[in-house]
């Protein structure tokens, strides 16, 4: 008489190729007499789409009666013979997972009828391996998308999560997979915007495949995946009609003066404030555009109540659309007439015309005069970044600012912060004007979901901090400072491409212009940081000597694989002097003399676009001819 | 005649303690009193000057702890300590250190952690505030003192700092406190204290830089999160109401956050502020004592309200949940030179706002 102990199908011995499941099992059985054992198992599989069992092997096993009367051991394979098509559509879309098999023996003179399940094993099949192959990366010259397809063999949809990530920001984008039942394959898509995407632009999306804690883990080989593609876009080039050759910009009867100059996000039209007297008294801050097809409408009052002065008004695009935020220095606000900051977000339409989105908002607190803001606005976080001076505190105040679309305000997010160390006492004045200062400056630029600030601590020293939003608070963490025997005015820019910061600074008010380039690493320790040798590059290339250097990055454009910069400065003794730089500082072409012949055109900005390089300069002349007082002029490159 | 200072007004275990400090001249001598409703008993009595009697509830135990510091002859100070039970009996007193001249020390506020007693003071010679830890079971000094960086305002040194500064901690609950004092440009600077690993830590948190802030006192609504500071205007004259968020989801307003609270004009001082039932109560110094009722937007929801009571000083507030009262104590007709009154009160108020 035979005895059937056990069958049994280890988790990870169970074989899938080529369509065919070969099962191997292990039979325990004893016998007391010279019987043979003849028994038929029945192998099935719990099938994922009914939870029904599914008949997929048949087999007879023959065993010849051992010479000893014992308990025997045997090792089987039982080839899947049952249901064929029906399991390979079946693993072709369920794919990668943990199966249920079950075993019924037939064994005759005994209880095993056929109806009983002796073993019930959850296994992985070997050779159903998960693979993805991205099929194609897809860009269009009309927008800043990029759409990702990939096919997927044995994809678990349940368990498995394939996401796209941009190198440049934040953002995930699943991959929505569907199958195919013609192709027996999953085909996955996303479709990826591309924030601030232009034309030519080279992009890393990294594909990342993961297995769901949710779901039980894979019993013998788990799965993840990974890949970077690198991709050129196609993308949209912003091309800009601004009118070419030198032009007024504004030129009021009385004294106009640049303060910052942007280019607004989606189509790129040009808006510079600049400060004017309002009247014979006081002044106030304004702002104009130039529309990326040449319009020039007439300018607007930034602030909504213009009472006293209102100085130094700092812009900040925002990334996907065609808004920007003002941030200044008003002394309209507060009951004695000392300067708080103000903050107003405005559209630009179609023909130019500023729109304002809600009313300016006092952001500072009142023990004093507040000056000097700063603003960025940082796309991963969705939020607007704001730094100033307390005149009386003596510190630095920052803090983050929510747009709420609903009531058309700011908000501000978290406590508003100070920052933990010593800057310049030329910041804490009450007539401090940091877009006119020619010594002194405070710069923020964006680095992914951190912002770098860098501001003058005296005339040798340059602080960097690496500023954050961590638990709704302003994190703050400072970088090596930056230390030359002598340094004067310094502007920057960020390199997103080798995340290190060009910074170019004159060493007096009257001196040559170097640049340099600032190490970063995100979130580090200043502790951690390498030492840096100093290396600062000599830019002018003319003899003239100069202050208040301006650097802004080029865009991606066709003809260039890495970033260039153009960085421009004032001369005592000429007008603005102009150079395009490699990454390196290395000149790329001449030192180029805007408005040449007025000794007294000075603090130049610039904006860049695809096709065009423009400077926003105050001057005293045009063409040689003199103006009436000093006024903002254009040069388009 | 006796002379009165309205010390601290507080609710402990649904009782209300009041207490005040009473001289008497011939001989000299001054008691520290504490009342609960008709109850009342003499806490201390010094032939120096006792000031500064400030109260810290141990959350866990049963008494109440009261600091003070006593201001004996040629400039000479120590810093006590007393636990009172609900009976109003004296369990335990303590001289926790003398203080020697040339270290004059103010405006001690004290909060217990476990078994340590913190006590924040001004130092008046090193222009900051320290924090110093006792070991409760025998007042030894735990480590060397903390010190806060940011120098104090000229006010706390000045003869009339009693009514141009003050310093506060208010619990935020799990054992943190908020520490207000003002800076030497003026604002007030707020000071997270977290007591962890038997030992305190202290954060820089945000300002309160406005004009010409007075006198302060604070409330923290741990309901809604927020922190509120009151002051008045040393200018003008008003009484301010300024509000914070302390939640790290919420957002915080702008200047509006910082509004004139009286109605009438005049010259106001030493406002004091307190939770009454959903919104808030806030008292201050005039001719007589005001109120107003305000909710956590800073708005006010009454008109303002002058009880009959004249020239009080160090008006306090208590808020009783169980008959749903506000509570006042003051000292009146106020000496305004000495800041004492002639006379002291405590009772429930007669705003009309009281539910009863």
């Amino acid at each position: 008489m035979i005895i059937l102990n056990s069958v049994i199908l280890e988790p990870c011995k169970q074989v899938y190729a080529d369509g065919t499941l070969v099962l191997t099992a292990e039979i325990d059985y004893f016998f007391d007499g010279s019987e043979a054992l003849d028994m038929d198992i029945n192998a099935y599989i719990i099938n994922p789409v009914d939870g029904a069992e599914l008949l997929v092997g048949n087999s007879n096993i023959v065993n010849p009666p051992p010479v000893t009367k014992d308990r025997t051991k045997i090792t089987v394979t039982i080839t899947a013979d049952q249901n064929i098509d029906l399991l390979r559509n079946i693993i072709n879309q369920y794919g990668n997972r943990t199966y249920t098999l079950v075993i019924k023996p037939t064994l005759p003179n005994s209880t095993w009828d056929g109806s009983k399940t002796i073993s019930t094993a959850e296994v992985q099949l070997i050779n159903v391996d998960t693979s993805v192959s991205v099929i194609d990366v897809t860009s269009s010259a009309n927008n800043a998308e990029v759409t990702i397809t990939v096919d997927a063999k044995y994809w678990n949809n349940e368990c498995m999560s394939l996401n796209a990530t941009l190198s440049t920001d934040q953002n995930i984008h699943k991959l929505s997979m569907s199958y195919d039942s013609n192709s027996q394959l999953w085909n996955g898509v996303a479709t990826i915007i591309i924030p601030a995407g232009h034309c030519n632009q080279d992009i890393t999306i990294t594909l990342t495949g993961e297995y769901s804690a949710g779901c039980n883990p894979l019993p013998c080989t788990p799965w993840q995946y990974f890949e970077n593609i690198k991709q050129t876009i196609k993308g949209p080039c912003m091309n800009t009609n601004f009118p070419a050759g030198l032009h007024t910009f504004v030129d009021t009867n009385s004294t106009d003066s640049t303060c910052s100059t942007i280019l607004t996000a989606n189509s790129k039209h040009l808006v510079s404030s600049y400060v004017s007297m309002r009247n014979k008294d006081y002044k106030s801050v304004y702002a104009k555009v130039i529309t990326k097809d040449g319009a020039m409408p007439q300018p607007v009052f930034i602030p909504d109540v213009t009472d006293y002065n209102q100085i130094d008004a700092d812009l900040a695009p925002v990334e996907g659309t065609d808004d920007f935020v003002a941030v200044w220095a008003s002394s309209a606000t507060s009951a004695t007439q000392k300067y708080q900051i103000c903050m107003r977000r405005f559209t630009v339409g179609a023909e130019g015309n500023i729109i304002p989105k809600g009313s300016s908002q006092v952001i500072s607190q009142s023990n004093g005069d507040y000056m000097a803001p700063r603003i960025v606005y940082n796309k991963p976080l969705d939020l607007f970044f704001v730094t100033w001076a307390a005149v009386l505190d003596k510190e630095m105040k920052m803090g983050f600012y929510d747009w709420d679309n609903t009531t058309s305000q700011f908000t501000q997010k978290g406590y508003l912060s100070t920052l933990d160390a010593a800057v310049s006492e030329n910041f804490f004045s009450a007539t401090f004007n940091l877009n006119e200062s020619v010594n002194t400056n405070a710069c923020l630029v964006n680095a992914a979901d951190k912002i770098i600030g860098a501001f003058t601590v005296d005339g040798t020293t340059l602080a960097f901090f690496e500023f954050g939003f961590a638990n709704n608070q302003v994190s703050q963490n400072a970088m090596p400072e930056y230390q030359a025997s002598s340094i004067s005015k310094f502007h920057m820019a960020f390199d997103d491409q080798t995340t290190t910061v060009k910074m170019v600074f004159t060493t007096s008010d009257s001196g040559d212009i170097y640049g340099d380039t600032i190490q970063y690493f995100p979130t580090r320790m200043r502790s951690d940081y390498p030492v840096q040798p100093r290396a600062a590059i000599k830019i002018n290339q003319s003899t003239f000597l100069g202050r208040r250097p301006f650097i802004k990055r080029t865009p991606h454009l066709s003809d260039q694989k890495d970033r260039q910069y153009v960085i421009a400065w004032e001369c005592a003794k000429s007008s603005v002097h102009t150079i395009k730089v490699s990454r390196s500082f290395i000149p790329v072409g001449a030192e180029g003399v805007l408005n040449s012949g007025d000794t007294n055109s000075d603090n130049v900005r610039i904006v860049i676009t695809e096709n065009q390089t423009c400077y926003l300069f105050n001057a005293l002349a045009l063409d040689g001819e003199t103006l009436t007082s000093q006024a903002i002029l254009l040069a388009v490159e | 005649m006796n002379r009165y200072k309205n010390e601290c007004l507080t609710m402990h275990r649904n009782k209300n303690y009041s207490i005040h400090t009473e001289v008497t001249l011939f001989p000299f001598k001054t008691e520290i009193i504490v009342q609960s409703g008709f109850e009342q008993a003499t806490i201390a009595t010094s032939n120096a000057t006792i000031t500064d009697v400030k109260i810290s509830i141990n959350t866990k135990g049963l008494n109440l702890a009261l600091t003070w510091i006593e201001a004996h002859a040629f400039g000479f100070t120590s810093l006590h300590y007393a636990e009172i039970n609900d009976r109003l009996q004296v369990v335990r007193a303590h001289e926790i250190e003398a203080i020697d001249t040339n270290n004059a020390a103010i405006l001690p506020l004290s909060f217990i952690c476990e078994e340590f007693l913190f006590v924040a003071k001004v130092e008046c010679s090193t222009e900051q505030v320290t924090i110093s830890q006792y070991r409760l079971s025998d007042f030894s000094l735990v480590a060397s003192p903390i010190i806060v960086t940011s120098k104090i305002s000229d006010s706390y040194l000045s003869s009339k700092r009693n009514k141009i500064a003050n310093m506060t901690i208010v619990d935020g609950g799990d054992n943190t406190f908020y520490l207000q004092y003002k800076v030497q440009t003026g604002s007030i600077n707020t000071i997270l204290l977290t007591y962890q690993d038997k030992a305190i830590s202290h954060l820089r948190l945000f300002d309160f830089g406005y004009d010409n802030i007075g006198f302060h006192e604070a409330y923290l609504d741990k309901e809604e999160k927020m922190i509120f500071v009151t002051y008045a205007n040393t200018d003008s004259g008003d009484i301010y109401l300024a509000a914070q968020s302390l939640d790290p989801n919420g957002n915080n307003g702008f200047a509006e956050n910082n509004v004139v609270i009286n109605q009438t004009q005049g010259t106001y001082n030493r406002p004091y502020i307190e939770k009454y039932d959903e919104n808030y109560a806030v008292t201050w110094e005039g001719t007589n004592p005001y109120i107003i009722h305000v909710d956590k937007n800073l708005l006010i929801l009454s008109p303002e309200e002058i009880l009959d009571l004249s020239n009080p000083a160090n008006i306090k507030t208590a808020y009783d949940m169980s008959t749903k009262a506000l509570i006042m104590s003051a000292q009146i007709d106020n000496r305004i030179f000495e800041d004492y009154g002639t006379s002291f009160y405590y009772s429930k108020t007669m705003t009309k706002n009281d539910h009863s």
